[in-house]
């Protein structure tokens, strides 16, 4: 028998844990269905009610609710994801269910990662198809210009949310759900209770203690002088693959920890 | 089956639990777990299933290190803790999602379990009473066919029938090739039922030996007075409920209650009288 990885196994533990965390989950879901219908139903009756025509501005929201929902869903299933071990009475069932660390871990990472944001991404883009086109039948808000290069532009105001071009540089924050994820997942093993809290204030205090450290650091190295260097760190776009570089190996680095702690674990 | 050596076990690194323990359990017995409050009963058993990590010394658990927590050892397992947590789901649900990773599972015994339990089976799980959940549990213990079950504290919330029904079923649920061990504080809801003692105290097992060792060198009974072949007595309605020295031996029904106050008031008489390991 192998007793790193069965794909059996492995589909047989996913199905029992929709037991425990399908609930959570699917209540989050809901929560969440339900914030982003009010502010779309809020801004688009009041656009209808009371507005002048302006969509663009009304529908200035998506973005906002998108990111802050979507990271606050995110972090929420995967803080509670693996709860249960601080209580004992369910971390003794939950850790010798016979599956090896591996799939459980693996298990967590479906959940929390492929699920929550596969049906937060679906629910988003549902919801605003359905508003959306329901905008699109009545009006359309468009800006039209010529290029420096002579090609026509034409800017559609009112275009669905994912049809929408991304400046470049958001690519590079693709990472951070996944960084997330790792951190609220190795807290949600962690902690024995308050997990999301708890995870919070620790990143919080670790993200002011590098600031902190890192301005120090730069401040005392730069001071009173110039740069004599190539244009590399002038470059935002360097800085940000950096960024995402960094962004990627400390997600990697924190899901082996979550991995590391959960095969660590006594109840 | 199981076999533990030099095993250092501590929650806290001034006051360890276990020191150097030594012990060895086989299959085809029921063991009953004996000791006193914060003796390392439960602690032990989680040892066992690999819940806990000794500090020192070696474990091992149907050829495995329970510590790693294997696949192929946990569904050869079957814990039953003190406390636990059942999900707010009917028992075709519980038996659909945990029955499987058990290649044992007999699904027919455990429908005759839970009949013979009298376990509400339309109900779900979590609305279900505490002794309610503890015999559901049982009884999804024993149907795993795992080749260890280990039960911490199984009769507590159990009522008096359901002791009784607890006890006929672990008795046929015994089979040459499985070890069953049984914590428990309340040794009366043991009795007829286990064939060996394990007595934990001062960080070492005090006492390992079968019942029929233990009535083979001691007789308990009841006195109107003692006389110097009493080796512990303790005062009875009437009389004295002793443990002599078996000379003659004579059939006693043995006394779990009085051995178990005994060997932790005279353990060095005892132990050393049944001249079996007095592990130091």
């Amino acid at each position: 028998m192998n007793n790193i990885f069965n794909f059996n196994r492995f589909s047989l533990l996913i199905r029992r844990e929709w037991i425990n965390f399908g609930k959570i989950y699917l209540i989050s879901l809901a929560v969440v269905a339900g914030v982003v219908l009010a502010f779309y139903g809020y801004y688009v009756y009041e656009q209808l009610h009371y507005g002048h025509g302006n969509w663009r501005g009304s529908l200035g929201f998506r973005p906002v609710i998108f990111v802050f929902l979507g990271l606050l869903f995110l972090t929420m299933t995967s803080s509670s994801y693996f709860s249960d071990l601080g209580q004992k009475p369910k971390a003794i069932i939950e850790l010798l269910i016979p599956a090896s660390t591996l799939e459980k871990f693996l298990a967590s990472l479906v959940y929390t990662v492929f699920l929550t944001i596969g049906s937060f991404l679906l629910i988003f883009y549902v919801i605003d198809f359905a508003f959306l086109s329901y905008i699109r039948g009545f009006t359309k808000e468009t800006t039209s210009y010529i290029a420096a290069d002579g090609t026509a532009v034409v800017i559609d105001h009112l275009a669905y949310f994912f049809n929408q071009p991304l400046p470049d540089a958001t690519k590079y924050f693709f990472v951070l759900p996944f960084l997330l994820n790792s951190i609220f997942l190795l807290g949600s093993i962690y902690f024995k209770n308050f997990h999301y809290i708890k995870t919070a204030v620790s990143v919080m205090i670790y993200i002011a203690c590098w600031i902190g450290i890192l301005v120090f650091i730069m401040q005392g190295a730069t001071r009173n002088t110039i740069w004599v260097g190539d244009n590399f760190w002038r470059e935002e776009m360097n800085v940000l693959r950096i960024i995402g570089a960094v962004g990627v190996l400390l997600t990697l680095f924190f899901w082996f920890l979550s991995y590391l702690r959960l095969k660590e674990k006594e109840a | 089956m199981i076999t533990i050596q030099n095993l250092n076990f501590n929650y806290n690194k001034a006051r360890p639990l276990f020191k150097n323990m030594n012990m060895q359990l086989t299959e085809g017995h029921i063991y009953g777990l004996l000791g006193k409050n914060g003796a390392g009963k439960s602690t032990l058993l989680k040892n066992i299933a690999g819940l806990v990590y000794p500090s020192a010394g070696v474990l091992q658990v149907l050829g495995h290190n329970p510590a790693r927590r294997e696949p192929s050892l946990l569904q050869q397992i079957s814990f039953i803790p003190e406390e636990f947590h059942l999900p707010a789901v009917k028992s075709p649900t519980y038996v659909k999602v945990n029955a499987p990773f058990y290649p044992n599972f007999d699904r027919t015994y455990l429908d005759t379990l839970l009949a013979e339990f009298d376990i509400p089976i339309e109900q779900k799980l979590s609305e279900m009473s505490y002794g309610q959940k503890k015999k559901y549990i049982i009884a999804f213990g024993l149907a795993t066919n795992a080749k260890l079950i280990i039960m911490d504290e199984p009769t507590n919330g159990l009522d008096i029938p359901s002791k009784a029904q607890f006890r006929k079923i672990m008795a046929s649920a015994m089979t040459d090739d499985r070890c069953i061990i049984i914590s428990t504080h309340q040794v009366r809801d043991l009795d007829n039922l286990i064939d060996a003692v394990i007595l934990l105290d001062e960080q070492k097992v005090v006492l390992n030996a079968s019942i029929d060792e233990i009535t083979t060198a001691f007789t308990f009974k009841k006195v109107k007075e003692l006389d110097d072949t009493v080796l512990y007595a303790e005062e009875a309605l009437g009389g004295y409920q002793v443990i002599t020295t078996n000379h003659s031996l004579e059939d006693s029904k043995f006394d779990m209650e009085l051995l178990f106050n005994a060997v932790l008031a005279e353990k060095g008489n005892i132990t050393s009288l049944l001249n079996i390991a007095h592990h130091e």
